[in-house]
């Protein structure tokens, strides 16, 4: 009979606790940490802006802003709606988010459920300011109660939303790392690398698909939130 | 006796979990990277765009097998149906 190790594997989080309520300690830390890797990277960038000839850095930043940019317009078309910068921020803190649990030692922030959750309660509360400001709130009442049997199927898409959309995101970095840390633990040190490496690679694809998919979900229901209907708009 | 019917029943249900899961995400990502090399055969100059909403499609299937094996995970490894067992 093969002994299996006994495996301790660390998935609760420290906690400390300040008037009652419980905080995630290393999740705090690793938020701030990549907040202040966002400010440093904002203050080179900042310090390299020419009006001239760009900079290679220049280019590079102006080439991933317009596209964010560009997509966001595509998509809220004809709305009264601005969220460029929004989108551009989201995608690039999930960015590096999602990316620092790959650095050995650290973890993401996102690895936490609290972290996504937060954020997509932002983007439900965006969808809803948004919905009441373009439809007025007699519009907006009538979009929730059209088809009174439909009201509670109505509320319940809209709760769905952010728990699927911070789901979606926690889920695939907590695992991606959970795996890692296993791959470490259960597979022999001469061959581990390998499929190390491998998981690796695949957790840089996930962690910026990810990020892409909530910053494009977001906007995405906002324009869904937005749209002026036909008939009884 | 009761232990090892939970343990084996927990591990049958991961493979599942896994094995069905990730069945179907396959599935998925062959039909969604399928149809793209099709769009872009016919249109080459679209493949920019595809290729994003290729990227979106794949990322939102992947989700799926994903979540199933963080759960799975967590049947094996913080096992909730044996602690019932042990009382623990």
């Amino acid at each position: 009979m093969i002994a299996l190790p006994r495996l301790q594997i660390e998935v609760t989080h420290p906690t400390i606790n300040i008037a009652g309520l419980d905080f995630n300690v290393d999740t705090i830390r690793n938020t701030l940490i990549v907040c202040g890797l966002l400010l440093v990277l904002g203050a080179i960038l900042r310090s390299q802006l020419r009006v001239g000839v760009p900079t290679q850095l220049q280019n590079a930043t102006e080439a991933v802003v317009e596209y964010i940019n560009n997509l966001t317009e595509e998509t809220l078309q004809g709305r009264n709606v601005t969220l460029g910068p929004l989108a551009i921020t989201l995608i690039t803190f999930l960015l590096i988010a999602n990316w620092l649990g790959l650095v050995p030692g650290l973890k993401s922030p996102t690895n936490d459920w609290n972290t996504t959750l937060g954020l997509a309660l932002m983007s439900f509360v965006l969808v809803q300011y948004y919905s009441i400001r373009s439809r007025r709130l007699g519009g907006y009442l009538k979009h929730l109660l059209l088809v009174p049997p439909y009201f509670p199927l109505t509320v319940i898409d809209e709760l769905a939303k952010p728990i699927t959309l911070s789901f979606r995101l926690y889920f695939n970095i907590f695992v991606g790392e959970l795996l890692l840390t296993l791959i470490i633990v259960l597979i022999p040190t001469w061959i581990s690398w390998l499929p190390g490496a491998l998981w690796t690679l695949f957790s840089l694809f996930i962690g910026a698909v990810q990020a892409f998919i909530f910053t494009v979900l977001t906007v995405s229901y906002v324009a869904i939130a937005t749209e002026v209907e036909e008939g009884h708009g | 006796m009761e232990r090892a019917i939970v343990l084996g029943a927990t591990v049958i249900a991961f493979g599942l979990l896994l094995g069905l899961s990730a069945l179907g995400a396959g599935i998925g990502d062959g039909l969604v990277s399928s149809r793209t090399v099709e769009g872009t055969a016919r249109q080459p100059e679209m493949q920019g765009r595809l290729f994003t909403l290729m990227v979106i499609g794949i990322g939102f299937i992947e989700a799926l097998p994903i979540i199933g094996l963080g759960l799975g995970l967590f049947l094996i490894f913080a096992n909730p149906l044996l602690a019932q067992i042990t009382g623990k």
